[in-house]
């Protein structure tokens, strides 16, 4: 058993020859206040005796550069940003990253969307229910007017109706303006700017 | 061992890390490295071993530093890295830490001629050594990471997944257990 007399484990005064090579060891938390001197000399001593177990092995020699030297090539690589706009490469898109249900039900609607389409334009224009009573006016003996004309169809007898509205109305000028020419506009527009300069 | 650096130059040194630079990086690695290597060498009693788990370490965390997002957690992360590597190595090795040889300690102390601890008495250095090695290897834990991670108590609850008033009383535990293995009990002392 060590001599009591020179016990330094246990008296803050026998560490009075390695107090200054403690300054400059990296010092842990400090211990908790209600912690007895001896242990926390102790402590001391322990963390002392542990670094300078492994400094003086040599194993610290050169340490930080083989770990630098071994993962500095896991760096993630930061890649110089090209603003040129490319076209997404197909490994990319966003669809391939979705769930596959959600695929499947993204390629069942993609199918209805054709499906439907090709249903509609296949379907002769106007189906049988697309067909309207259409009135056509008109002035007999006794002065009765609106002869009805059963049904017909809707395309149609929009079109008709809508020359019959022109021609009746107040701006069925309009429709001599199918027949217009661009000459016939210009010619018009400068006559209307000379009145005005005029 | 480098000092660590404050909250936020660790922090700055981290973002530039992710972002790829490499002299933010080497400073990491000097200021954790010999940390990260003490740790797992006082655990392991093995430098070569220690080293490969250290470079194992850092290459996960360089790996993923990128995705790192835990403010103010780095530490933790890394030194948790570190002993769950050397704690899957052990398992795959099928082998326990041993406990540092008497021997080897002895040939470590009679070298030491340059050691800041050289004018204390080597005999009691060395039951000092012998004291330690004889602690449970959960208090051997706490004492590796407080002097060799350098963290702090709350980190090292954290990292063992310990309420910190356990860890506390686990390290108060160990030095008293110490302090009596060292001293001279009454009953030798009295003829």
């Amino acid at each position: 058993m060590i001599d009591p007399a020179n016990h330094f484990f246990l008296s803050p005064e026998g560490m009075s020859s390695s107090g200054d090579a403690l300054q400059s060891r990296p010092q842990p938390e400090n211990l908790p206040a209600d912690f007895e001197p001896s242990l926390i000399h102790l402590d001391d001593l322990i963390g002392e005796m542990l670094l300078a177990d492994v400094d003086e092995s040599g194993a610290f020699d050169a340490v930080a550069d083989r770990l630098f030297a071994a993962s500095v090539a896991h760096l993630p690589k930061v890649q110089p940003r090209d603003t040129r706009w490319r076209f997404p490469r197909f490994a990319e898109a966003p669809l391939l990253r979705t769930p596959i249900w959600s695929r499947l039900a993204m390629a069942a609607c993609v199918g209805m969307a054709f499906v439907v389409g090709a249903v509609l334009m296949h379907s002769p224009q106007g189906q049988p229910g697309d067909r309207i009573a259409v009135v056509t006016p008109s002035v007999n003996d006794s002065g009765n007017v609106a002869i009805v004309q059963p049904e017909t169809d809707t395309f149609t007898a929009l079109s008709r109706n809508a020359e019959w509205l022109l021609l009746d109305s107040s701006v069925a000028y309009l429709l001599d303006t199918r027949d217009m020419t661009l000459a016939d506009l210009a010619r018009d527009i400068a006559r209307v700017a000379g009145e005005i300069d005029g | 061992m480098t000092q660590p650096p404050d909250k936020q130059q660790l922090e700055d040194m981290l973002r530039q890390a992710a972002e790829g630079d490499e002299r933010a990086w080497r400073t990491i690695v000097d200021i954790y490295g010999p940390r990260v290597f003490g740790l797992l060498r006082a655990q392991c009693s093995n430098a070569d071993l220690a080293e490969e788990i250290a470079q194992s370490t850092f290459c996960t965390v360089a790996a993923k530093i990128g995705a790192y997002s835990e403010i103010g957690k780095f530490e933790a992360w890394l030194f948790r890295i570190a002993m769950n590597r050397l704690r899957d190595e052990m398992r795959r090795r099928k082998r326990q830490a041993r406990p540092v040889e008497d021997k080897s300690l002895a040939a470590l102390a009679d070298s030491s001629s340059e050691s800041p601890m050289e004018t204390l008495d080597p005999a009691a250095l060395e039951q000092l050594r012998k004291a330690v090695t004889h602690l449970s290897d959960a208090e051997q834990r706490i004492i590796h990471l407080r002097w060799f991670a350098q963290l702090s108590f709350k980190q090292i609850a954290d990292l063992l997944e310990q309420p910190l008033g356990t860890v506390l009383a686990r390290h108060h535990r160990a030095l008293k257990r110490l302090k009596e293995t060292l001293s001279p009990r009454d009953e030798e002392s009295t003829p």
